[in-house]
């Protein structure tokens, strides 16, 4: 009889304990996350971590590219400038990594170059670069010269959404991330391309998903 | 004797334990209250420097939530933004919990955990309104700041916890009751059920101190959807106001009165304006409500008609109190009070004062029967001192398991009063609480907000003013 009580008690106690840790795990859309819906072990989260923003920044890029519109016509590449990228969710995000990560695959690309002169990727560095024009000490020959700044022909802005829901019993929650990227054409001001690049996670819905 | 020496070992052990816990927890939480009753009696920079260094260093206790919640107010009302939002960010850290889920089980664990003991006894756990007051604060913090990317973080914080308050609050209500029904049997409901017939005006008067005609979406802070539509309107990000309308929906809809709803109309006319620039002024009056001991006797019926009295101490819900009986802005085209923290912090205590109430009952008599029990073991000893001393152990150890959790985020304003007012050609906007009137220079140009503190009725005023979109540090004005 004791022993019977004791394996029932066990038994409990691991199916408990299982029923726990699956319950904790975060399932996430993104293929490339090792929290992945196929990958049952890893690193889980619901936050935006390395993987979520590497997918997106694939994903956006590829969109970019596989377009026609990415090509400029009559050859050369396009200048592209930043604009604001907003980050409207509930997880502090440091939008500079997705940035940075989208200039440099796009310039992979060899399709586009950015400007550091307009955006919100300005430096100072050019304008004080045109003060040394009047400056004794320097080379003149040396110093940058006026009218020699390349004009963007494209921006890009966007946004990371986000979209909380609780099921119906409230056990589980879900956090749709939506990695929105959109390139306007400066002379025309229509949007040439658009990605937006969602990636849902699912757990949970003991805590807040931040 | 073997028995009665173990019995008394046992009682002398549970006395140590209740003395040490006595003095450790709930005197260290007195202590906190009353230091900072003390500094705030001087003024908002004194109460800050009672969480801050002469470095800007933190000065509290990181893990205690009750504390981290009276350091972030402080600083907050004495303008350090940033020293505020870190003391919060580790308050939010305790309170990522969801009241939806908090169900039977952990709640169960939580409540039958401490019947013997007292709620003083455990670490704060915090509760829903002040999960939303956290993020009010923290996105305001940042408005000041001027760092718009973490105020919409925290507005959007705010916003889900918004959204999902009243709602939390029914399933917590739920789960308190099936506590009540699963922890007590049919017998002990019966026989609580009459001694507490016989206390039920005692037991209601904990609950004297909330506001009539509260309700469930009161939980909900009207002024941080308002200021949150406020923000959303006027920073500097693109395309993401579309939640305004929504926003003051839930302001109109839930709004204390037809003041505060004309004021959600007034404010909604005002962003919908994007060429007239207008100032929003905040303005937070008094101190927020508190909680106090209420000890009540409760009969337990003993040897058939005869009753034993067991104290029971239950908390009591106490109004705020306000700094000022008047509030204008001149010229203002609506003010209104949109908050209430009474509502607020009412309706949740309210929620969890009936399960509160059960669980000290339930105390009350298993410690009687235990009480009994151990009293009736010692009378017939040989030494009568032996039945005395069991006495006072008993004693000793109901009284010192009995105390009600006191705890409260005091330093909340009682009333949160918003205004509008058209800038036009105004260089100023001028402000009156009661007799002392404050001029505040704006700049005309851009839409701002005015941030006015008055925590005391003989206290000092403390004011910001920001330009929105907010992209510097605001101006203190005093």
């Amino acid at each position: 009889m004791n022993k019977i009580v004791k394996i029932v008690a066990i038994t409990t106690l691991v199916l408990g304990l299982t029923a726990c840790g699956v319950s904790s795990q975060v399932k996430s859309s993104n293929p490339l996350s090792s929290s992945s819906k196929e990958v049952v072990t890893g690193f889980s989260s619901f936050g935006i971590v390395d993987a979520d923003i590497h997918y997106a920044v694939r994903e956006t890029v590829n969109t970019f590219v596989s377009s026609p519109n990415s090509i400029k016509p009559g050859g050369g590449r396009w200048i592209v400038q930043y604009e604001e990228i907003t980050n409207d969710t509930v997880i502090d995000l440091n939008t500079k990594i997705l940035t940075n990560k989208i200039r440099n695959e796009l310039t992979n690309s060899g399709r586009f170059l950015f400007t550091a002169a307009t955006g919100t990727e300005r430096t100072n560095t050019i304008s004080e670069a045109r003060d040394l024009q009047d400056s004794e000490l320097f080379d003149q020959s040396t110093t940058a010269s006026n009218g020699t700044v390349v004009a963007p022909d494209l921006s890009i802005f966007g946004a990371v959404r986000q979209q909380l829901s609780v099921s119906q019993d409230a056990q589980q929650q879900q956090s749709a991330y939506y990695f929105q990227f959109s390139v306007v054409d400066i002379a025309s001001g229509l949007i040439i391309f658009s990605a937006d690049t969602p990636i849902t996670k699912e757990g949970s819905n003991q805590n807040y998903s931040w | 004797m073997r028995t009665k020496l173990n019995i008394i070992i046992q009682a002398a052990s549970i006395s140590s334990l209740c003395f040490f816990l006595g003095a450790c927890v709930p005197g260290n939480i007195k202590l906190v209250a009353d230091q900072h009753e003390q500094a705030t009696l001087f003024g908002y920079d004194e109460a800050a420097a009672l969480y801050r260094n002469k470095n800007g260093e933190p000065n509290y206790n990181s893990s205690d939530l009750y504390q981290l919640l009276l350091a972030g107010k402080s600083l907050h009302d004495a303008g350090y933004w940033n020293e505020s939002n870190m003391a919060f960010q580790l308050a939010e850290n305790q309170l990522l919990w969801k009241a939806d889920k908090v169900d039977t089980a952990n709640e169960a664990l939580a409540l039958v955990g401490t019947t013997l003991t007292n709620d003083a006894m455990s670490a704060y756990s915090g509760k829903i309104y002040e999960g939303v007051m956290v993020n009010y604060y923290q996105a305001l913090n940042y408005l000041m700041l001027g760092d718009e990317d973490k105020a919409l973080v925290r507005f959007n914080r705010l916003g889900e916890r918004q959204s999902t308050a009243s709602v939390q609050l029914r399933r917590y209500e739920t789960a308190l009751n099936n506590v009540k029904q699963e922890s007590m049997n049919s017998n002990q409901t019966e026989v609580l059920g009459t001694s507490a017939r016989q206390v039920r005006g005692e037991i209601n008067s904990g609950l004297s101190g909330i506001p009539s005609s509260n309700k469930r979406s009161y939980i909900r802070n009207q002024s941080g959807d308002v200021l949150h539509a406020i923000f959303r309107s006027t920073n500097e990000k693109k395309g993401d106001d579309w939640q305004v309308p929504k926003l003051l929906q839930h302001a109109r809809s839930n709004a204390l009165d037809s003041d505060s709803r004309s004021l959600a109309v007034s404010i909604e006319d005002s962003l919908g304006h994007k060429n007239k620039k207008y100032t929003y002024v905040i303005y937070e009056d008094g101190t927020g409500p508190y909680v106090t001991e209420n000890r009540i006797d409760l009969p337990i019926p003993s040897n058939g008609s005869e009753f034993i009295y067991f104290g029971v101490a239950l908390p009591k819900f106490n109004k705020g109190q306000n700094s000022s009986y008047s509030f204008e802005v001149l010229g203002a085209k609506s003010r209104s009070v949109v908050t209430n923290i009474n509502n607020m912090a009412g309706i949740e205590f309210q929620s969890s004062y009936n399960a509160k109430v059960d669980k000290a009952l339930i105390a009350a008599f298993l410690k009687a029967i235990a009480q009994h029990e151990i009293n009736k073991e010692f009378s017939d000893d040989d030494d009568p001192l032996v039945g005395i001393l069991a006495n006072v152990f008993t004693a000793v150890v109901a009284q010192e398991l009995t105390k009600a959790d006191v705890r409260a985020w005091t330093n909340l304003p009682n009333r949160i009063h918003m205004a509008v007012i058209q800038n036009e050609n105004n260089s100023n906007v001028d402000i009156e609480i009661d007799d002392k009137n404050i001029s505040v220079a704006i700049n005309s140009n851009t839409n701002n907000i005015i941030y006015v503190r008055k925590a005391r009725a003989n206290g000092n005023v403390k004011a910001f003013v920001q330009t929105l979109p907010a992209t510097s540090l605001a101006r203190k004005i005093m």
